[in-house]
């Protein structure tokens, strides 16, 4: 259904130009939250607040990120340490890729990588949908330490 | 201005340090929260623009003050336990709101969060010697000058390890408050932090201290890491600290206020009515005050002669602050800070405190590199963009700087960049309120809902040329394609 009415956006805009959406800065900034009064917009961009603790944000997020049924409240409880963290099901990604040790902890390379990983699958100047999920176990595809990806056991 | 010590100052009950979450609780509950404490600098905006440095959004500051109760200021900018001044465009906004929140009295940290090179993002501890006692009062003293109220000093958490060559916490407290003829917030959480990291004892801490200097007390609760107690206000005031307040509340002959800080990332755990919990038993140890003000004679014991130390208060900010941003140790002072767990840790909570600015400024582009890259990779490119930026004062600015990172390493994750301009615009635009337009070569709402709810988008998305324009104010409004096309992918609440 969304695909058929996208489809009659895109005939739309073929006569009528670019589809413009416009939207004020306050709503646009944090799509999907609903507590987005000013308020808590200049909390998230101003001074940190009075703290000599560990802030948990990064984590919850990570933890938000990680789980794709979207529930934030899997964070353990207020003291932040063990970190329960699950991993994601792989089975909506078409590819994982598994980066080799030695590539993991040099940055440069890791980022060669992802051009090399990108470049496989066929890089589209429309691709949207980032199907290569990167994992440090070995899945379908795995970089080794010379860049060399490899699939199925295969050299490509 | 009398002496702060011969000060009667109004008496204004318990509190706690405000953050938009907490709005629910003063409408449920404005019997708990007598006087909300805000902080100045979290809701303003750093703009870059030299000439006009920080952006106080007036509707802002006119929704904390018409918030039920009274309030206080409680300066996070401008601590007053360094060498380095604060940049000096802070004073007649913190004066400002000051004013228009008829705040009787003002506190700051007696930390410092500066060199002269770049901000340690994170409140360090001073030198506690007698050329850093000779600083911090002139810097005290410049800051009541510029607020024009009574100013109160809190007294910090150290995850030092104590040093032969310092004068003792108390004691050190002690002599800044009565040279500098100020107040004394005093964090108990932080002294109990203190005690249980091996340094001062809460007791003998506070038997050196001038107790009638101190007008305000603050309660926290934290957690254990690494072997240290973090002065994390996570939730509950810890049950030893609570006998500590039965004790020490009614030992205080000026106590005006006593303030709960709950960190608002540990609020969607802790909750609203946990936090009530913990205010009901503020209620109980205010209570215990005593209702009499007056000036207690100091019953400081004798001093021991101040160490002699060769260590300049400067130099102490350098090393210290390029240990814990994460440069290697280079000189001796380096090298003994280096060893120092205390410093390790501090290292550490610098990072998270990065990381959770970046993520919460830049949310979905963070959550796309985190959903396509995983987060080990995420985490590298951080700690690279770590290795090469040093901390910056405003989460807005650090994000704004890891985004350029991010940009100059042109990482080739599809939309990364297409979804960075678009929070960057949509960012720009609140601090200057100028439309800004981004473009996209796929339909952008799928893609923008996915990363809103932490997903990432299978369907690469119908290709076209789309654009959003984002504007300082005004409705949604979709040209090009029937609104109802849009509204069901719209993720714009």
């Amino acid at each position: 259904m969304v695909k058929e009415m996208t489809d009659a956006a895109v005939q739309r805009r073929r006569i009528a130009g670019p589809v413009r959406i416009t939207i004020p800065a306050r709503i646009a900034y944090n799509p999907g939250d609903l507590k987005k009064s000013i308020a808590s917009i200049a909390e998230q961009i101003g001074h940190p607040r009075c703290f000599s603790g560990a802030d948990c944000f990064f984590q919850m997020e990570r933890q938000f990120a990680l789980d794709r049924a979207g529930v934030a409240t899997a964070v353990a409880g207020p003291d932040p340490t063990p970190w329960s963290v699950r991993e994601p099901d792989p089975d909506p990604w078409k590819l994982s890729v598994g980066l080799s040790s030695g590539v993991k902890y040099n940055l440069d390379k890791v980022l060669t990588a992802v051009d090399k990983v990108i470049d496989l699958i066929g890089p589209h100047p429309c691709i949207s949908g980032f199907d290569v999920l990167f994992r440090d176990e070995l899945e379908l595809i795995v970089v080794n330490e010379k860049l060399e990806a490899q699939r199925f056991g295969q050299q490509f | 201005m009398g002496s702060s010590s011969r000060l009667v100052l109004q008496e204004l009950g318990v509190g706690i340090v405000y953050s938009s979450a907490l709005e629910p609780l003063l409408t449920m509950h404005p019997e708990l929260i007598d006087v909300l404490e805000v902080e100045p600098q979290t809701t303003w905006i750093e703009t870059q623009d030299p000439s006009v440095p920080y952006l106080v959004r007036p509707d802002l500051l006119q929704h904390i003050a018409a918030l039920p109760g009274r309030k206080l200021v409680h300066s996070v900018g401008t601590p007053v336990g360094g060498s380095v001044r604060a940049n000096a465009a802070q004073f007649p906004l913190l004066r400002q709101t000051v004013e228009k929140l008829d705040s009787p009295w003002a506190s700051e940290h007696l930390s410092f969060n500066l060199t002269q090179d770049y901000f340690t993002g994170f409140f360090l501890p001073p030198r506690q010697t007698a050329a850093g006692l000779r600083l911090y009062i002139e810097a005290i003293q410049l800051l009541k000058k510029e607020l024009g109220v009574p100013l109160a000093v809190e007294t910090g958490v150290n995850y030092l390890r104590p040093r032969p060559d310092e004068i003792p916490d108390g004691e050190f407290i002690a002599a800044v408050v009565e040279s500098a003829d100020c107040g004394i917030l005093l964090d108990l959480h932080n002294i109990y932090c203190n005690e249980c990291n091996g340094r001062q004892s809460v007791a003998q801490f506070l038997s050196q201290l001038p107790l009638d200097r101190v007008w305000e007390v603050h309660l926290a609760g934290g957690f254990e890491m690494e072997g240290f107690w973090l002065d994390a206000h996570s939730g509950s005031i810890p049950e030893p600290l609570q006998r500590i307040c039965r004790e020490v509340i009614p030992a205080l002959p000026n106590v005006k206020a006593i303030i709960f800080e709950i960190f608002s990332s540990f609020l969607p755990h802790f909750g609203l009515d946990a936090t009530c919990r913990e205010l009901e038993k503020i209620h109980e140890v205010w209570a215990l005050r005593s209702t009499h003000s007056r000036a207690m004679p100091v019953t400081s014991p004798p001093r021991i002669p101040w160490p002699q130390s060769g260590v300049e208060p400067v130099e102490w900010e350098q090393a210290l602050g390029r240990i814990v941003i994460g440069r290697d140790a280079t000189g001796s002072l380096e090298k003994e800070f280096a060893a120092d767990p205390g410093a390790h840790l501090i290292r550490a909570l610098v990072r998270e405190f990065r990381a959770s600015m970046v993520v919460a400024v830049y949310r979905l582009s963070c959550r796309l590199l985190m959903l396509a890259l995983g987060v080990g990779i995420f985490r590298a490119l951080l700690e690279d963009f770590w290795s090469h930026t040093p901390p910056q004062q405003f989460a807005g600015t650090e994000a704004d700087a890891f985004a350029d990172y991010l940009v100059a390493k042109e990482i080739r994750v599809p939309q990364l960049q297409s979804i960075l301009a678009f929070e960057r615009a949509s960012l720009a635009t609140l601090r200057d309120g100028r439309p800004r337009i981004v473009s996209f070569n796929v339909d952008p709402l799928p893609m923008l809902r996915a990363l809103a709810d932490g997903v990432l988008l299978q369907d690469p998305g119908t290709p076209g040329e789309y654009e959003i324009e984002i504007t300082e104010d005004g409705p949604i409004r979709i040209a090009g394609i029937l609104p109802e096309s849009a509204s069901r992918n719209i993720p714009f609440h």
